[in-house]
């Protein structure tokens, strides 16, 4: 009976959460079309969350790339498969690695960020303030860090991709021996455009869930210290669990697309 | 009357903290709301903002009941109205000159004008050469200050104060009831003010409601309820704690 009470609380408590952070994501459409766009706030977005995330992508990527490649061709070589490493390593970062490990990044770096900035905002009655002062809080704290992580994420997707097939490419062709022309060839031949795009699309799927549960769960905190750190962590935590999960059922639905 | 509340109510949790406020402030008054801590007076001020719903009642704002109203609906009546925080809650990402004119800018209002008139207010209250610090490097009666500039550089019809001279030295919570009532004359402003510090009452309030059990137990002008022979406005105002029942325990 208790296990039965816990399974329902958790239920509803997840659906509660998902109805609020579809209610969230309708007033920020809502906003974005209603009102002016907070230009200084949104560069000041991109900035925070796309020029300074570059670091962090880059390496992820490059190792990524670097570490697949090495281990692909370690097996692929022992059959003679040399020619399948770089489509594999090509299409596995910018379809599936690229994006997912992007936006992983992303959450820790840019979404416990935002959850803490917010759940301190809320504890020391600044959100009050704000609407005190006849502004919308979304329009002013949600929208801009909305957009402005919609915009950067392609970019910083883009990079993690990128750099984890140059990479990818430097460890088969300089300590691995494979032939770079050879390997480059193959890389081209079979990646093609829809790679690109599935894992630019999968960009603003996963920037819009970052944001939209980071500032969910920010705007929820309890009022105590110990709720800015709870908001933080969960931010971190169910953002990257809705990624991963998500990425799945994304990808099965981006291949029927794209297939047909 | 510029504000009534009629049978308000409201829960928090599992408490009832009103239970049934009636309260009526005229134009240009300076009304303190007083009662115990925990008694609802803070609470009270955020329904009249639309900060919180009540669970019933209604809340008339000249001829407006701002019940119903969503936040959207509210924004051009909260223009009218400005809100000093128990602690400022100044924006923290901002220095004291850019949070004084916050609500200037966000009204497009043209930046000479802005920069002249918060240059005005800050001097106004004693904050000349501090523009550029930033909350966090300000003392407690500052930031108070600064939330009081920043809440009144609109000229709001309707000024509500939460517990204003809390955590002040005595010389610093003279300074700002000085201040408010200084401001009330000089812009004409309705000043509510929460608080449960009697000085602040005596040289604030020209009307006073007493806050007690969930209801206004008490309501009229300041010298009445100063000099109250009623057995609990008294323990309030004197601070008299009641003499525990015999044989109890």
């Amino acid at each position: 009976m208790k296990l039965l009470r816990h399974f329902v609380s958790g239920w509803s408590g997840l659906l509660e959460a998902a109805g609020a952070i579809y209610f969230l994501f309708a007033d920020v459409v809502y906003s974005i079309f209603r009102y002016r766009l907070r230009w200084e706030l949104f560069l000041d977005q991109i900035i925070r969350i796309g020029m300074r995330s570059q670091g962090v992508v880059l390496i992820t990527g490059a190792f990524t790339g670097a570490v697949f490649a090495a281990q692909t061709q370690f097996r692929f070589g022992k059959f003679g498969m040399s020619s399948a490493t770089g489509p594999v390593v090509a299409i596995s970062m910018l379809r599936e690695l690229g994006p997912v490990l992007c936006a992983l990044m992303i959450s820790g770096r840019v979404g416990s960020a935002m959850a803490a900035e917010l759940s301190t905002m809320r504890v020391t009655e600044q959100i009050d303030a704000l609407r005190a002062l006849a502004v919308d809080p979304t329009q002013y704290l949600i929208v801009p860090r909305f957009l402005g992580l919609l915009v950067s994420m392609p970019f910083l997707v883009a990079l993690t991709s990128g750099t984890g097939i140059l990479l990818g490419y430097l460890v088969s062709t300089l300590l691995l021996g494979v032939d770079p022309t050879f390997y480059w060839d193959n890389t081209v031949k079979f990646t093609g455009a829809k790679d690109i795009w599935m894992g630019e699309i999968k960009a603003l799927f996963f920037a819009a869930i970052i944001v939209l549960i980071s500032c969910h769960r920010g705007l929820r905190c309890r009022l105590s210290a110990e709720g800015v750190g709870i908001a933080a962590t969960e931010a971190m935590v169910f953002s990257s669990i809705t990624v991963l999960i998500s990425n799945f059922f994304f990808s099965f639905l981006m291949n029927l697309i794209l297939a047909s | 009357m510029v504000l009534r509340l009629v049978e308000v109510t409201k829960t928090l949790g599992t408490q009832q903290v009103l239970e049934g406020v009636n309260l009526e402030v005229a134009p240009k008054e300076r009304l303190c709301v007083v009662g115990r801590s925990g008694a609802g007076k803070s609470v009270l001020l955020r329904l009249i903002l639309g900060l919180i719903k009540p669970d019933s009642g209604e809340i008339w704002y000249g001829e407006t009941n701002l019940v119903p109203l969503r936040d959207r609906e509210l924004a051009p009546l909260r223009r009218e109205m400005g809100m000093v925080f128990q602690n400022g809650a100044l924006f923290d990402f901002m220095n004291v000159e850019d949070n004084v004119a916050f609500a200037l800018r966000e009204r497009r209002r043209p930046e000479s004008e802005i920069r002249e008139k918060v240059s005005r207010i800050l001097e106004r209250l004693f904050l000349k050469g501090h523009e550029k610090k930033m909350p966090a490097e300000l003392s407690g009666g500052m930031r108070k200050r600064v939330a009081l500039a920043r809440a009144i550089i609109s000229r709001p019809k309707l000024i509500f104060y939460d517990e204003p001279t809390a955590g002040l030295d005595p010389i610093g919570s003279t300074e700002i009831t000085d201040l408010i009532r200084c401001l009330n004359e000089e812009f004409g402003a309705t000043t509510i003010v929460v608080t449960h510090d009697m000085r602040s009452v005596e040289q604030i309030a020209q009307q006073v409601a007493f806050l007690h059990a969930g209801r206004i137990y008490h309501a009229g002008c300041a010298e009445e309820f100063l000099s109250s022979e009623d057995p609990v406005v008294k323990a309030f105002v004197h601070g008299l704690i009641e003499e525990p029942t015999v044989g109890a325990g």
